[in-house]
């Protein structure tokens, strides 16, 4: 038996004393967690909305309080829709949103921003591009006369292109070095592989084709009023904003609408194992998943609350079993990706190397549990009032409102997903989860994992077959057990 | 055309009411958050402040305590029992805070600084009762034992080897804060070292407990959706009879502190492209000095059209990145610079850049339409914070804990949007210069 240090033992009354002093002024109210309050109503604003005679759809959320306002331009293009054989395309355009007009140079356009008290960012998705604008209220018609003249008066110069690239380029190399986002990639990649969707994340190496004049014809392309849905958020009413937006884009003029891409992606049938070598990583990173329905699915909210009961938040069934009870993991959590046309429910965990099959082993099984196992009723009530708590905390900043917007417009899904929202996640039941989560293909994902090789192979023989890749996602060879 | 501002200096003359008068202001800072204060017998300093667009509420407490706090050799410890705030006390098992408040639907964290701890939950406003209810239970009976101990030691280790391989250049920060910080106790990670973790032994946590985490060095932050007559209660019920700790000690007073100057070199394994930092010390710095010096910190390096992202990194493209910070550590204010660059030779040509910067903005003034951008991206940035509840309520914690009473956000926005020109290049001539100015290399 190992012996007790002196330290340990001289400390030990102490301990008792800090324990007990809680036990002796304890009084009554102190013992159990006092009962939360009625559940308080969310009122939430209202969504109006109007089309502009070019197909320009507008939506307007009035809140008061501070004064800032946020505008999202939703592009209902994105890497979909970048040409097969010039990949970031679509992402280049979005990055050029803050470079020169006719009337503006890009040094000009970075000064109107920062004088606005302006933050741009630009998201780039599978089906969508989104360009948030968030700035002071007082500066409502200097945002859309930016606007304005980016989308009416463009230039695509290659010297602004070629400065943006820089910047695009070096961020895409930092997170090269990021076995999250490496794994993730190749899942992605692994899983839209013989679609026509494409992922959204690039490699560094994936600009160097695109040249200014394809991301002008893209942007002559896509960046279309019929083709886009404009949200302003803040204190700003909707008569003001339909105003104003009108005034600045009413001459903005339609185009034909972009195809929608097919084939889509088909769920992982059988189960793959990837690896990436990332030399140097002390850890192994796992991203596993397949895909499920899109969005406007009937399985929208029951895979909401399948995701929260199994990896949603470090209470939940994975980071409980991986980080809690095995020490495996460092985190552990599930998400579900929802789009247009489809989803990706992923897995996410970073373990030590030496846990890394055993991890694999037990993500499988804890998902295995979750489809087959009907999941006890109080496991889901406790998931279902996670996530009806947390709906108003999603909504808690300008950006995060109008986003929240952005999705129920986009996808144009009504007021199921706004003010029947926590009504839909009431109806969830057991049932439903077990029904929909038994239909799907969770059972059969593709695994990614991403680490150094000379720690990690070693520990990955157990499984029969993995495809080991390089960082770009081309297949480098195939390690078979021997039988 | 720019004014040397040099022989105005010499002469002594103030010209802050000048350019008082020059162009119109940004628009009017006021702001509508309401703040209300109040103490408990125990010495627990409250704040309250209303918000009803959402049925939320934010429950933030902090403790003065931070590594300042940290004894010699022990470095490390403040964040240590920051993590076992999460472990347990009489009412509340081990990691049942995170469940009880995940399960709401509710968010949580919890930071060690310099000079302070903070813990803070946002959760719906219904459950305002169980978030007093378990910040309480730990500030009345945290659980402290040396098995919890010897585990939290065990993740902080494990945590700065992980720290250390996913941020390459944590060395030399640390390193560059010795620089820059004189103070040892300033200077010290806040994480700690690995050999000074090793060395906290159950009693070192104990003390600390009990000299830091008692209701007379701590701050209650509400913020929300709340009753606010109902809130009181809550609180009384909840706080009002946990004792105070019996030998509370103040905080260690700060060394009075010099400007310095001075260059290093470091070699620097695993580091991905080298790198320059430069520190300015801002000795004896007072409070409205630190609305022109948070301007400057914009000017700077804030915003596209910031001097130094402008010069170094887009018209010359000597730096990758760059990014500057102002700090409080002990007493002492600081700013700080750091560039990554794609070699040596650009990291030298980067740090002359950013010199060269300097001086103009010593020798002229800035113009009134430069200095309102920067006060718009400050608004903007400040805004943003206080639309959290959460940040809203450590927000107003540090305006309580900085300058002893809690102040509407409104009072620190108008000091800000009143900054002129002058005060500007007064600044300017007072610290950035270069017999104020350290520099540290980390070349691969």
């Amino acid at each position: 038996m190992k012996p007790v240090p002196i330290r340990t033992l001289a400390a030990a009354p102490m301990a008792f004393f800090l324990m007990i002093s809680g036990i002796v002024a304890q009084e009554r109210f102190r013992r159990t967690p006092p009962p939360p309050e009625p559940l308080p109503s969310l009122r939430l604003p209202n969504i109006e909305h109007a089309t502009l005679s070019n197909g320009l759809r507008v939506a307007v959320v009035f809140r008061e309080g501070l004064p800032l306002i946020s505008l999202q331009l939703v592009v209902f293009s994105g890497e979909n829709a970048s040409p097969p054989d010039l990949p970031g395309t679509a992402t280049a355009a979005a990055r050029m949103f803050d470079r020169s007009t006719l009337r503006r140079s890009a040094a000009d356009i970075e000064r109107l921003i920062d004088a606005m008290g302006g933050t741009l960012s630009a998201t780039v998705q599978q089906e969508l591009t989104i360009i948030s604008l968030t700035f002071l209220e007082e500066h409502l018609d200097d945002a859309l006369l930016l606007v304005s003249e980016r989308l009416l008066q463009p230039v695509f110069s290659e010297p602004d292109w070629i400065e943006v690239r820089r910047d695009l380029s070096y961020s895409l190399q930092r997170q090269e070095d990021d076995p999250a986002y490496i794994s993730r990639r190749l899942l992605l990649q692994r899983l839209y592989h013989g679609s026509s969707v494409h992922t959204p994340l690039l490699g560094s190496w994936d600009f160097r084709a695109v040249r200014a004049r394809n991301i002008a014809d893209f942007a002559d392309r896509h960046y279309r009023p019929n083709n886009v849905l404009v949200i302003l958020a803040g204190n700003v009413s909707f008569r003001t904003a339909t105003r104003k937006i009108s005034h600045y884009l009413n001459t903005w003029t339609p185009g034909p609408l972009p195809a929608a891409a097919s084939p889509l992606p088909e769920p992982n049938a059988a189960l793959r194992i990837c690896f990436v070598d990332m030399p140097r990583a002390t850890e192994a990173t796992i991203c596993l998943g397949n895909i499920i329905p899109p969005i406007s699915g009937p399985e929208y909210f029951p895979l909401l609350v399948f995701n929260q009961v199994l990896g949603g938040t470090p209470h939940s069934r994975l980071f409980l079993n991986l980080r809690e009870s095995k020490a495996y993991a460092y985190y552990a959590f599930s998400e579900n990706m929802f789009l247009g046309s489809h989803g990706v429910f992923l897995v996410r965990a970073r373990v030590k190397p030496e846990a890394a099959a055993e991890a694999v082993t037990e993500i499988l099984k804890e998902i295995r549990r979750a489809t087959s196992e009907r999941i006890l009723p109080a496991e889901i009530e406790q998931a279902k009032s996670h996530l009806i708590g947390h709906f108003p905390l999603s909504l808690e900043s300008l950006e995060q409102l109008a986003l929240r917007v952005a999705a129920v417009q986009a996808y144009r899904l009504g007021s199921r997903h706004w003010d029947r929202y926590l009504e839909n996640i009431m109806l969830v039941s057991a049932e439903t989860v077990h029904a929909t989560a038994k239909k799907l293909s969770l059972n059969t994902p593709l695994v990614v994992v991403a680490g150094d090789r000379s720690l990690l192979l070693e520990h990955l023989r157990r499984f029969e077959r993995i495809e080991v890749y390089d960082k770009r996602g081309e297949l480098q060879y195939t390690l078979v057990k021997e039988k | 055309m720019p004014t040397s501002l040099k022989t105005i200096f010499r002469l002594g003359v103030s010209f802050g009411l000048l350019f008082r008068s020059l162009g119109p202001l940004p628009a009017q800072a006021s702001l509508n958050i309401s703040v209300s204060h109040y103490q408990l017998p125990n010495g627990l300093q409250v704040i309250l402040s209303e918000d009803f667009t959402l049925p939320l509420v934010s429950v933030a407490v902090t403790y003065k305590a931070g590594s300042l706090h940290d004894p010699p050799g022990k470095a490390g410890l403040a964040y240590l029992l920051e993590n076992l705030m999460f472990l347990g006390s009489h009412n509340v098992g081990q990691m049942q805070h995170i469940g009880y408040v995940t399960r709401t639907g509710g968010t949580l964290n919890a930071a060690t600084m310099q000079d302070r701890t903070f813990f803070y939950q946002t959760v719906p406003s219904n459950q305002l009762a169980l978030v007093l209810w378990l910040e309480s239970d730990r500030m009345n009976s945290l659980q402290i034992t040396p098995t919890k101990v010897e585990s939290a030691k065990k993740e902080l280790t494990a945590e700065l080897r992980r720290r250390h391989t996913e941020s390459p250049f944590l060395k030399a920060f640390f390193h560059f804060d010795q620089m820059l910080f004189p103070d040892e106790a300033g200077n010290r990670p806040i994480i700690g070292f690995e050999e000074n973790i090793r060395a906290i032994t159950f009693e070192d946590v104990a003390a600390f407990h009990r000299q830091h985490y008692g209701p007379q060095n701590a701050v209650l932050s509400i913020t929300g959706n709340f009753n606010a007559l109902y809130l009181r209660e809550l609180v009384s019920r909840y706080f009002e009879t946990i004792p105070r700790n019996g030998d509370s000690r103040p905080s260690p007073v700060p060394p009075v502190y010099e400007k310095s100057s001075g260059t290093e070199t470091v070699p620097a394994a695993g580091v991905p492209s080298p790198a320059v930092f430069l520190g300015f010390r801002f000795p004896s710095v007072r409070q409205d000095d630190e609305y022109g010096l948070a301007l400057i910190d914009y000017l700077l390096c804030r915003g596209n059209t910031s001097r130094l992202v402008q010069k170094a990194v887009k018209r010359e493209r000597l730096a990758n990145q760059l990014s500057g910070s102002l700090e409080k550590r002990s007493g002492l204010t600081a700013y700080r610079i750091f560039a990554t660059n794609n070699n040596a030779a650009l990291a030298r040509q980067c740090a002359d850049a950013v010199h060269g910067e300097l001086a103009r903005l010593r020798s002229y003034f800035v113009s009134e339409e430069e200095l309102n951008r920067a006060k718009n991206l400050w608004r903007k940035d400040r805004l943003d914070r206080l639309s959290s509840l959460a940040e809203r309520a450590l927000y107003l914690s540090e305006q309580l804990l900085d300058s002893g009473q809690p102040r509407n956000p409104s009072v620190e926005m108008s000091r800000v949007m009143d900054v002129t020109p002058l005060e500007i290049a007064g600044l300017m001539n007072r610290y950035f210069t270069r017999d104020n100015c350290l520099v540290l290399y980390i070349l691969k």
